[in-house]
């Protein structure tokens, strides 16, 4: 008797259960199929915060995504043809090579009312540029030796030497222009005001960031009403999110997402390739591996064809230090590398007595680092090099190749301006050598290239000057370029208009739900 | 010493050992008759063949990476439990990860032991030191015991073996208040007055008397220590702060299959099967060695 009452209800249980997720399933795929009138309201979500939303005092790509809806820049590269081309601004000319004339678009109000005008891009510049500001991106910046107010539509910026980058510097969304009103009267970090097509709402540190629409955006307003940047700290719970709809957006996938993304039915995904880069850099201030031989040996026992496949067509592989979404990449560069030849490696290793070198690996556990860190290892053990990883948490893993207590190190680079001179200075030039050049590389052929490729206004010109030191830069086997990167959105079917430039930047301007 | 004391001595020893045999005897008669306790006792046995025998029983060396071969499932063709994100043999990883998971907590345990029980004798024995060495353990016991391990980390660095140095540090303060307690009631029984009086060296009366009679709650202790240092060992290379890649260990196999766990599940799940059954086998040993060694319980 007892013991029928009990079985009823163990099957009124699982009765009960199979109900509830029979629901909530249900719940599921409704949220994707939409109505029509689905609220013209996104979530999207980040796995960590945003520092601030200055553009002068930020340097990190979530603090980014937000400034720039909130924001915008003077020029701006065409994700398609990858030209730039004037956005505040209206035209520009260069009567000599030290000079840019910058005409602005007229009628243009920050959210707060403040005009746009000259004197708004000269506040915002000087103020980019001064050191007491200690802008992390001043270097963009830096070769400016003025800012003019010609009138109150044109600006007139004098360089010290020639500056050939200076469009893409400007295309950057570090060079936003900012309300010189609402500066003065706060911290724009937390209180941001720009020109975009959204405004601040609200910032509940930690957990979210509210935009709303411009209503008085100098285009046609946007469609969005409004807009939740989410924080969410663990990548399999974001992407359960983007399942049940309570979150329409997610970028930068990883290889091991994507297998389960690509099954989820309500889910669009977006695959681009891109500007980013990610490498292997050899400690160029240490035996062995500042000898160009045993560099190419180590190049050559690395599968790289093998490495790229695990990422899922998240990842291109390229010889070529400038990567080929990148100005100033030449695809003869790609003959030029060390490829995968273990037998070769091997031999090298032997002319040169470095049979059974130890190395030590230092790999940050983000990203996929490790995943680079341990299948290098395993390479490296195959030609007879012992290597040990070390890894960390990547604060300390800055500090740490900063210091350059490494033999081999994995390192990547996001090129926001998509212009190489944008990437070989900060990453391999000896001015830079021990902070953003943390491979301490130095060859002054290769400076000379790169400094040229600055200081030349003509854009074809630099183009040479780029490729001859990529060219030159490859063939020293300064680094060994893993796969230069794929930019990756997945979103909620329901979410249509979304663009993505191959920086992994993109704009919620035309984006609307249906 | 007359001969005939002489003889009544040896005697007296040698019944000394026929009772030592004893106990053992009937400790273990009591533990097999626990079925849980026998449970873990097997598991540990396996586990014990799985170290030792590690190389004849695997066909795969459990560092070498085969790329074209990743993150096959259980059950495939030559992977019987699969592989992992870079094509290595799941049971080869199983296995090794064994040995290391049964030496980390041999040693570590061993390690622990050793100064838990020479603080808690000394401490007990000593009244003049008792009280610093208290102090001193009261010290340790304030940190959470993971926290403290993780310092401790933190100030070696990240390998096995500095895993190893902090569990063993955890493991000294609840050890010698184990020791030292039951050194306080064990020193007041009359044989210890006695052989003082007798005159015997405070050393002999330490390691020869006082210590074979505390001897039931240190392999209690130890035999749950075992668990709790496999667990340990596990959470600090989950968190990345032991094993260094490519080392098979459990806790690092259960983080690196993390990113995995929606398309190969079995790279988390097994290796934590594994955690579980040994953490659970010392856990049963130790609650049936309890049961055995308690005078009190009867067989029956």
């Amino acid at each position: 008797m007892k013991r029928k009452r009990y079985l009823t209800s163990l099957v009124a249980a699982f009765l009960i259960i199979s109900l509830a997720l029979a629901g909530c399933s249900s719940n599921a795929g409704n949220s994707s199929s939409g109505g029509d009138d689905v609220p013209q309201e996104l979530t999207y979500a980040s796995t960590t915060k945003a520092v601030g939303l200055s553009p002068i005092e930020t340097n990190d790509s979530v603090s980014s995504r937000v400034i720039e809806q909130i924001y915008e820049t003077l020029f701006v590269r065409d994700p398609k043809t990858m030209e730039i081309v004037p956005k505040l601004a209206k035209s520009y000319e260069t009567p000599d090579s030290k000079t840019w004339v910058i005409k602005l678009k007229e009628g243009i109000k920050f959210h707060d009312g403040t005009d746009f005008n000259a004197e708004a891009v000269k506040y915002t510049f000087d103020k980019f540029r001064d050191p007491e500001t200690a802008a992390p991106r001043a270097s963009l910046l830096e070769p400016i030796e003025s800012v003019e107010v010609k009138d109150q539509y044109t600006v007139v910026i004098k360089t010290k030497e020639p500056y050939g980058p200076m469009l893409a510097a400007l295309s950057h969304t570090n060079a936003s222009i900012v309300s010189p009103t609402a500066d003065k009267k706060g911290s724009l970090n937390k209180e941001p005001v720009g020109t975009g097509p959204f405004k601040f709402v609200e910032w509940a540190t930690g957990d979210h960031i509210t935009l709303e629409a411009n209503q008085e955006y100098w285009k046609d307003a946007p469609k969005l009403q409004k807009v939740t940047f989410k924080v969410v700290p663990e990548v399999n719970t974001a992407v359960s999110m983007l399942q049940t709809g309570e979150v329409q957006f997610i970028d930068g996938l990883t290889p091991q997402q994507l297998p389960r993304l690509e099954k989820l039915k309500n889910v669009e995904i977006m695959k681009e390739e891109g500007t980013p880069v990610s490498y292997l850099g050899f400690n160029m201030k240490k035996e062995p591996t500042s000898d160009l031989k045993f560099r190419q040996a180590v190049a050559h026992a690395i599968n790289r064809e093998a490495y790229v496949k695990k990422l899922k067509g998240l990842g291109v592989q390229s010889n070529s230090i400038i990567g080929p979404k990148v100005f100033g990449y030449d695809k003869a560069a790609e003959k030029l590398g060390y490829n995968y030849d273990p037998e070769k490696s091997k031999q090298l290793l032997k002319e040169n007595g470095y049979e059974g070198t130890t190395l030590k690996i230092l790999a940050a556990n983000t990203g996929n680092y490790m995943m680079m860190a341990e299948i290098v290892q395993a390479q490296l053990k195959k030609v007879g090099i012992n290597a040990q990883i070390e890894s960390m948490e990547w604060g300390t893993f800055l500090d740490v190749s900063k210091k350059g207590d490494f033999d081999i190190t994995f390192l990547g680079w996001t090129n926001s301006t998509a212009d190489g001179s944008e990437l070989l200075y900060p990453n391999l030039h000896s001015d830079n050598a021990g902070s953003s050049n943390r491979t301490q590389y130095s060859s002054p052929e290769f400076d000379k290239l790169v400094d040229e490729s600055r200081t030349i206004v003509d854009q074809e010109k630099r183009k040479q000057k780029l490729m001859e030191a990529n060219e030159l830069a490859v063939k020293d086997a300064a680094w060994v370029v893993m796969n230069h990167g794929v930019v990756t959105a997945a979103y909620d079917k329901s979410v249509k208009g979304l663009e993505m430039d191959p920086t992994g930047q993109w704009s919620l301007y035309n984006v609307h739900r249906e | 010493m007359p001969a005939s004391e002489a003889v009544a001595t040896q005697s007296k020893l040698g019944k000394q050992t026929e009772g030592k045999q004893k106990v053992i005897v009937v400790t273990l008669k009591k533990l097999l008759k626990n079925r849980l306790a026998v449970f873990g006792l097997f598991i540990i046995f396996i586990q014990i063949l799985m170290a030792v025998f590690a190389p004849w029983i695997t066909h795969y060396s459990p560092v070498t990476q085969s790329l074209v071969n990743s993150e096959l499932p259980v059950g495939s063709e030559n992977h019987w439990l699969g592989t992992d994100n870079y094509g290595r043999d799941m049971w080869s990883r199983i296995v090794f990860g064994a040995r290391i998971s049964l030496v980390v907590g041999l040693v570590s345990v061993i390690l622990g032991l050793t100064g838990g029980i020479a603080l808690g004798l000394i401490s007990g024995y000593f009244r003049k030191l008792d009280g610093w060495i208290m102090r001193f353990v009261d010290l340790l016991f304030a940190f959470p015991g993971i926290l403290l391990a993780m310092l401790i980390i933190a100030m070696l660095g990240t390998s096995l073996v500095n895993v190893m140095i902090a569990i063993s540090i955890w493991s000294i303060p609840t050890c010698a208040r184990i020791v030292r307690g039951s050194v306080l009631s064990v020193k007041k029984q009359e044989y210890i007055v006695a052989m003082k009086s007798l005159g015997a060296g405070n050393s002999r009366i330490l390691i020869k008397h006082i210590l074979p009679n505390c001897m039931a709650p240190i392999i209690v202790f130890a035999t749950m220590r075992m668990a709790t240092a496999i667990l340990s060992t596990s959470a600090l290379s989950f968190l990345g702060l032991g094993a260094q890649p490519p080392t098979p260990e459990w806790g690092a196999m259960i983080a690196a299959g993390q990113d995995y766990m929606w398309t190969s599940p079995h790279m988390t799940i097994v290796p934590g099967i594994a955690i579980m059954l040994v953490v659970f086998a010392f856990n049963v040993l130790g609650d049936g060695l309890r049961d055995a060694l308690d005078p009190n319980m009867d067989l029956g």
